[in-house]
Order: C-alpha cells, then structure tokens, then sequence
C-alpha cells in the first residue's frame, strides 16, 4: 500500500522538476542543447544543481521568457532563443524543454515550431526536438523517460537496414538511476558477448569526466546518427521504468523486440541479465565476469554478519528506490523501514517495507526513527545530523562527494561494491555500539 | 504587482537609472538575451536576500522547480536557527493549479508555524502563481491576524526579471513589512545597518569582531546570521552601510528617505577597502573617538596580516589575473589582489553600474583593453590563453570550465566554503591562491600521454 502523508506542504522536498531530468537525458546526447522554455531560474537552478552533482561543465540554455508581452504569449522569446542557439553554438540538435510556466499559459508548441520552420528556413537542417515539462506533474526520472521518447520519436524512422552486419546489435536504454561506472560494466559485459551496443542516452561522456578539453555543448554521447542507427538493432534492453516509452517506440515503428529489467542491482537482477545474455547469444560468460561473481558472493558472505538485525529507510525516484530496495531487503536481508518516493512508476510497490510513501524527506526523517541507516541524496544530510544516523548517498544531487558517479551499483562488481558499503556502514555500528 | 515592478526599476539612487530618459525608465534593468543568457531570475534574487534570516520559515509558493533544485544550496552561514537549510514549497499540482492554491498556502503556513515555531514566515509567489493570479497579500494579512505571527509577502515571479530585480523584491518586502514593525528594548551607542552582506562561507564572522572591539553595533543586519526581530528594529539605526549590491542601494534610499538614516557604498575585500569603509563608519557617525580607535585597529591589524601573509607574497608576486565576477565585487577584489602583489589583466563589468566601471578603469589606468563585458567559458579561456594568465578568479560556474582548460582557479561565488573578507579573509584568500598556484597537479595533467608521444 502507498501512503500518502497528508499534508499541505512539501518539506525538503524528495522531488525535483521533470525538466532536470529532461536536461539531464540530453547531457547523455553528442552535440544536442538543452534548451530550457521558461523564465531563467529554471534552467539557472537546474545548471547549478546539476554542475555541482556532476563537477562537469553542463551545457543549457533558456529561452529566458520575461516581460509582460511574452506572459500573454507571443512566441518571439522562443524564437529568438532558437536561432540564437543554433547561430552561435551550432548543435546536431536542439531538446527543447517546457516548462510549468509556459504549460500554464497553453503554449502551442508544435504550432510555434511550424511557424519557427516559415520563419527561418536556413535553420531547418538542426532537429528541436520538444519535450513537455510541466513541473506540476511527475518528477525527474518522468521527464528524462519524456526526453528520450520524445528524440527517438522525432529522429528515427522506419527502414529496411541497408548495412551488412556479422555481430547483433542491441540498444541499451539506460535509466536515469545509472551511473557512469554502471554504464561502463553494461558495454563491457555486451561488448564480452559478441555484441554491438548503443547505450542511450549516454551519461557516462562528458558528464562522467572523460572529455578533457572545454565544451560548449556535450560530447561524446548518443549521437544523433547513432540514435537513428538504433531503428535497426536486433534488440533492446530497458534498465529502468521510466525507459519503457522508448522501448515501446522501437519496437511499434521499428519492430526492435526488447526485454525489461526494472533493476540490475543484486546478484539475482545481474544473474537475470547474464543468463539472458547466454541465452541470446549462445555464449559462455567470460572469466573475468565469472571472477567477479565470485567475489560478490564472498562479500555478501563476508558481510552478513552485520546485515542482520538492521534496519535502514531509503529515498529517491521510483527506479534507483527499487533496485537499491530490493537488493538490501531480498538478498542482504536487511529490514527496510520505510521507502519515499516520487512518482508512481515502475515496480517499487512490492518492495517488502513497512512503509511506502509518495512524499518527502521529511516523511522520511519521520518515519525513518527505527532505522539504523538512511539512503538517500545529499539533501538528507542535515536530517541525518539531527538523526545522528549514517547515510549513505545515492541519487541527485550527491553534492559532497567525489567520484559518485564512478561508483558501481549493478552488475556483479556492482553487487560486491554494495556488499561492502554497506556492511561497513553495519560493522562500525556495530563496533561504536560493542563500547568500543 | 505590476505597479512595483515599475517603481522598483525605476530606482533613483541607481545611477544606471539616472542616465536614462524617461521612456527607457519605463524598462527593467537590461533584458537576457533567449539563448545566450546566463544567471537566475527574480525568484532566486529574492532568496538570496532573504534565506539567510534562519528563524524565520520560507514557503515557496509554487510548482516543484523552484524549490527542488535549489534548496539546501546558499553558502550563508548563521547562528541563530536551521530554517535557511530547509526547502518548503506548496509543490503545486495540476489540481491546485485549477481550483486555486490560496488554501493550500495558508494551510502551509498553519502547518510550519505549529511545527517549526518560526518567528516569521516568509511567502513567495512564483511564475505560475503570479500567472494563475494567487492574492498572496490577502493570504499574508489573514494568517498574520489568525496566528498572530508575521507572516510575509514577498512577490517574486521569475520572468519579472533578473537576480538583481529580485534583490530588489526583497528589499521592497522588507521595507513595506518588516522595518519598524517593532521596536527594540535599547538602543546602543553607534548602531548601524549592514545591507547587503549574507554571510557566505562566514564572512560577516571575520569582520564582526573589528566592530565588536571598535564598539560600533551591528545592529541590524540584512541578512546574514540575522535574526527576524533586528531587521524589525532597522529603522533605530543611525547609519545604513550598503555592502557589494547595487541592488539594494534602494532599500538604503527609503531608509533614509523615511527615517532619516544616511548611507554610504563600503566593502569588506582588501584591507584597504575595509579600512575606508570602517573609517567612513566612523566619520558618518561624527566621531573623532571611533576615528582614532579605526586608525589604531587598522594600522594594528594591517601589521598582523601583513606578517601573515609573508610566506605567501613572494608565490604571488606578479602572477597574471584574470577575473570574472559580478558588480560590485569586481573592482573590489581588484583591489585586494593588487594587494596581494598580483597583476589582473581583464575585469569583467557584467553587472557592474557607470560608477564600478569607472573604478575598474581607474585600475587599469584608463585602458579599456581592460574591461571584459561579458564572456561564455570558452572566450575566457581564450583570454586566459592569450595573456598568458597564472590564475583564474571566478564564481563556481566557471569552476568547471578552468578546470576543462587546465587553469589554476578561485571559486569567489556564493555557493563557496571559504570566506574572503576583511584582514583574516586576506589571509584565506592568499591561501587559496597560493594552493592552486603551486598545485602539481597542472603540470602532471599537462603530460601527453604514452600514445601521444612522438619518437624519433
């Protein structure tokens, strides 16, 4: 059963805009600009948020709606926003982002796009692909599944494949609760079976440090000649919730079949993946995936020790909440108090916690009093002073703390990296609470 | 609403006003550029004026974007409570979009002041709020009388403008709610108001002891480490120091306006700006006494730090800066690293009003090859490049983009853990420079790589 804590307000709020997750989708993109419709704090809140979680440079742009005129809703911002964008950062493609304000005024997007196209006919080679954020509705993890349905169904279409291929193809949908480290263990571990992949989009680029000169839009993401390459996979794999509108666009124009994984962390979700993997292949895993199973399976032996008898709550959007949820309770059997969430996709229901809340964190500092240890993003940090309670930060933002996007949460190094966490959060309670 | 608007930008003590014709007055302060914009809007000016007073609770009345990205994130620093660290948004839905959120809002503020026992609260409007016509005055007025607790109306949708219109906002607020709606117990000898000084990383920390030993009384404080009460009592005090915004020189105004409280434009980075702006304190007061005892602590003080910063000015000395700041601060800091024995080689004037500019030029001795506008990271890593600067001086924004560009850098914005002001912040300062200036990290990053080696 989800609760809903009634109260009139949001208090530390769990939530963040669908435009933060829609910008955060095109940041996985090669050469795209996020384009942000609405006054400038929205993209101005969102950059800063997102530059300190990642410590990359994030390209965005706004089309800064401000006087009076424009509230009564001429398009001339939104124009002018457009042309200057492709004037002087010249992207392959432009995401263009609403926001709660100009989905309050009513504006007719895709008519103003046509009259942009009557308007300026030399801009007609750049794609604007527009993504509806209204931030009175869904969260972050709605608005990046929104963003990346919507590019696919504006740049791909239905073709007979001309190329000759000797390896399958297969798209990785990656989730919003992904990571570079975990985007890095997907392509090795497909790359390992014989397979071509194309992870979209890919956040594990130039938001996971691996550009060393200055840019002005994003690199070495899912570029735009990639995105339409993926009408001709074999297959595809959603990771994630929120990533099945885009599967669904694949496999209805395209008919690419796919299968889904609402999580790969664990032991069990990676088993899931791999055996399909073999199945779909005809391969053996490789040794050093073997390897790696062993040693999680020695780190969760190792560890249990001080899993049992705890207890800990958990916050964030629907995906990263489940695969994390299900892994401690499930495999590590560690007791999950309460659970708070976002927004209603996904499989987070059958988590076995004792409460499942659509609300804040703090609901969470309320209903989190019986638990050892919270999971949550780097905004629960005070609550977790007041608390005196260990956290352990997952989510957006992680604000004090490098290397978080490196770090692994699925596969099995994923698994055996978790196991540790997490037992060592347990064993120093442990031994704070032995007296010594 | 609309009204404000019009009178606040059309500010008489700005001087970027008093250039204008009637007709351009009619205009906000410079409009953004859609798509080449940077910076926050109204909203987000009006928060950083107001979030750091800490007893008192701030509901932000609107969808999520306002309040979600962006609480838990100013750098102010205080001592009198733990409300600036809390987000509260009415988090609006569709529904209430539809059928109205004046309910929700006050059922919001009877929930935090049961909860939270704040002394105030403050509400915003935002831009869908203000679209949608939500009467946040009337909300404001009949939860005051209900709960006999201030409750604060502060208008502030974002498309109204820029941070510094919003700034403005605040200050408004401020003016027509919360100055002189009480009155003190006592009033000490030299009480003066700090306008426009938030704490960031502690800053008003370093300097509040050289007022302490000069008897001279913050009294009220707008607003870092602020308590609601003495912004009440502002209109007691017998000097306004406006500190690094222009924005809020119209607060100032009306103060003086209304109350008779002088002002004066003062600064706290360098030891020479504080030593004016102490000994501007001192001479508004009328004091030969404050005067002398300003003398003595500051020749004392610039003594110790100057001793402080022996091993550092040697690592400094002639280093090539190029700065990118806003306002006030940019020639302001200017002067502390001149200071410091380190050249700048371009300023930036974004922000900055006839008055600053003329300051920064002053610097460079009249050469405008000096002033930068306005500058996207790639054309300031250009500059960086091509004058062959040492060291990069920035807000956090840029932090990313000197460290695409490999360049030493200081982070001088609000989000920063380190605080710049007055003789002890001369020293961090210095520290920060000297870290990254000595760092061996650039010149290990600067190696090619095995398979970027050429032989033969």
């Amino acid at each position: 059963m989800v609760k809903i804590i009634e109260k009139p307000l949001s208090v530390n709020p769990l939530k963040k805009g669908s435009i933060m997750g829609a910008i955060t989708a095109f940041l996985g993109m090669h050469k795209v600009m996020p384009l942000v419709h609405g006054a400038q704090g929205c993209m101005a809140f969102t950059k800063n948020f997102l530059t300190q979680h990642y410590r990359e440079v994030t390209p965005m742009q706004s089309t800064a709606v401000f006087d009076i005129a424009t509230i009564i809703g001429d398009d001339s911002n939104l124009h002018e926003g457009i042309a200057n964008v492709i004037e002087k950062q010249k992207p392959d493609f432009i995401g263009l982002v609403t926001t709660g304000m100009t989905e309050v005024r009513g504006d007719d997007i895709k008519g103003s796009l046509i009259r942009f196209r009557e308007k300026y006919p030399q801009y007609d080679s750049t794609p604007v692909v527009p993504v509806a954020c209204p931030d009175f509705k869904g969260d972050a993890e709605t608005g990046y599944g929104a963003a990346c349905a919507a590019t696919l169904s504006l740049l791909i279409e239905p073709a007979v494949r001309t190329d000759y291929r000797t390896r399958k193809m297969v798209n990785i949908l990656a989730g919003m609760h992904l990571t570079a480290g975990d985007i890095d263990w997907l392509k090795r571990s497909f790359e390992a079976f014989g397979l071509d992949v194309i992870v979209y989009p890919d956040l594990s680029a130039s938001m996971g440090g691996q550009v060393n000169h200055f840019y002005g839009l994003p690199e070495e993401g899912t570029s735009i000649d990639t995105i339409r390459k993926m009408a001709h996979a074999d297959f595809s794999i959603v990771v994630g919730g929120c990533m099945e509108a885009s599967a669904d666009i694949l496999l209805e124009r395209c008919t690419v079949p796919y299968k889904k994984f609402d999580t790969l962390t664990g032991l069990e979700a990676t088993d899931e993946l791999v055996s399909w993997l073999m199945d779909y292949t005809g391969k053996q895993a490789p040794s050093w995936m073997r390897i790696q199973r062993q040693r999680a399976v020695d780190a969760l032996l190792d560890a249990h020790f001080s899993f049992s008898g705890k207890s800990f709550s958990i916050a964030g959007e629907p995906d990263l909440l489940y695969g994390l949820g299900k892994y401690l309770t499930k495999e590590m059997g560690i007791r999950l108090e309460t659970a708070v969430t976002t927004a209603r996709h996904g499989a987070f229901e059958n988590l076995p916690a004792e409460n499942i809340i659509m609300g804040d964190l703090e609901d969470l500092e309320e209903y989190s009093k019986a638990s050892d240890f919270i999971i949550a993003n780097s905004n629960a940090i005070p609550m977790c002073h007041r608390a005196h309670k260990p956290i352990y930060r997952v989510g957006y933002p992680v604000k004090d703390y490098l290397g978080h996007f490196h770090r692994t949460f699925i596969g099995y190094y994923g698994a055996m990296m978790l196991a540790f966490d997490i037992g060592n959060i347990c064993m120093t309670l442990d031994i704070e609470r032995s007296g010594h | 609403m609309r009204l404000a608007i019009q009178q606040l930008t059309e500010e008489p003590g700005c001087d970027h006003n008093q250039k204008k014709t009637a007709e351009q007055k009619k205009e906000a302060c410079k409009k953004p550029t859609p798509g080449a914009t940077a910076g926050g809007c109204a909203f987000d000016g009006a928060q950083i004026v107001l979030l750091p007073v800490a007893d008192a609770a701030h509901i932000i009345h609107g969808p999520i974007t306002c309040c979600g990205q962006s609480y838990n994130n100013r750098g102010t620093r205080t001592h009198v409570g733990n409300l600036h660290q809390y987000g509260m948004t009415t988090d609006m839905s569709e529904l209430d979009i539809v059928f109205g959120g004046e309910k929700k809002l006050k059922e919001s503020v009877r929930y935090v002041a049961g909860k939270f026992k704040p002394k105030a609260v403050f509400i915003y409007s935002t831009c869908v709020t203000a679209m949608t016509g939500e009467d946040i005055h009337t909300v404001a007025k009949e939860m005051t009388e209900e709960l006999g607790l201030q409750v604060i109306p502060v208008d502030s949708p974002g498309f109204s403008g820029s941070k510094n219109l919003g700034n403005k906002f605040a200050g408004h607020a401020l003016f027509n709610h919360v100055i002189g709606s009480k009155e003190p117990e006592n009033v000490p000898m030299f009480p003066i108001n700090l306008i426009g000084e938030y704490n960031i990383a502690g800053e008003l920390f370093q300097v509040e002891p050289l007022f302490e030993e000069l008897g001279i009384s913050l009294f009220s404080k707008m607003t870092g480490n602020a308590t609601y009460d003495e912004l009440c009592y502002a209109h007691r005090s017998k000097l306004s120091v406006v500190i690094c915004s222009r924005a809020l020189i119209s607060l100032a105004r009306q103060l003086d306006e209304k109350y008779g409280i002088p002002y004066f434009e003062g600064s706290f980075y360098g030891m020479g700006e504080t030593k004016r702006t102490l000994m501007t304190i001192a001479d508004m007061m009328g004091s030969d006494l404050l005067k002398r005892k300003v003398e003595e602590l500051t020749t004392r003080k610039e003594k110790e730090t100057m001793e402080q910063l022996a091993p550092y000015l040697p690592i400094m000395k002639g280093k090539k800066v190029l700065v990118y700041t806003g306002g006030v601060k940019s020639w302001s800091i200017l002067k502390q690293l001149e200071e410091l024995g380190m050249e700048v080689i371009k300023s930036s004037t974004r922000k900055s009003t006839e008055e600053d500019i003329a300051r920064i030029l002053e610097y460079f001795e009249g050469n405008e090859d000096g002033l930068m506008p306005k500058g996207d990271g790639k054309t300031l890593l250009k500059y960086m490049k091509e004058y062959d600067a040492d060291l990069f001086l920035a807000g956090g924004r840029n932090m990313y983009n000197a460290m695409k560009g490999q360049v030493p850098f200081v982070d001088v914005n609000q989000e920063r853990h380190f605080a710049f002001a007055g003789y002890e912040g001369s020293l961090v300062l210095a520290q920060k420079i000297c870290g990254t200036l000595t760092s061996p990290v650039f010149s290990i990053v600067k190696k090619p790589a095995p398979w970027e080696v050429s032989f033969g």
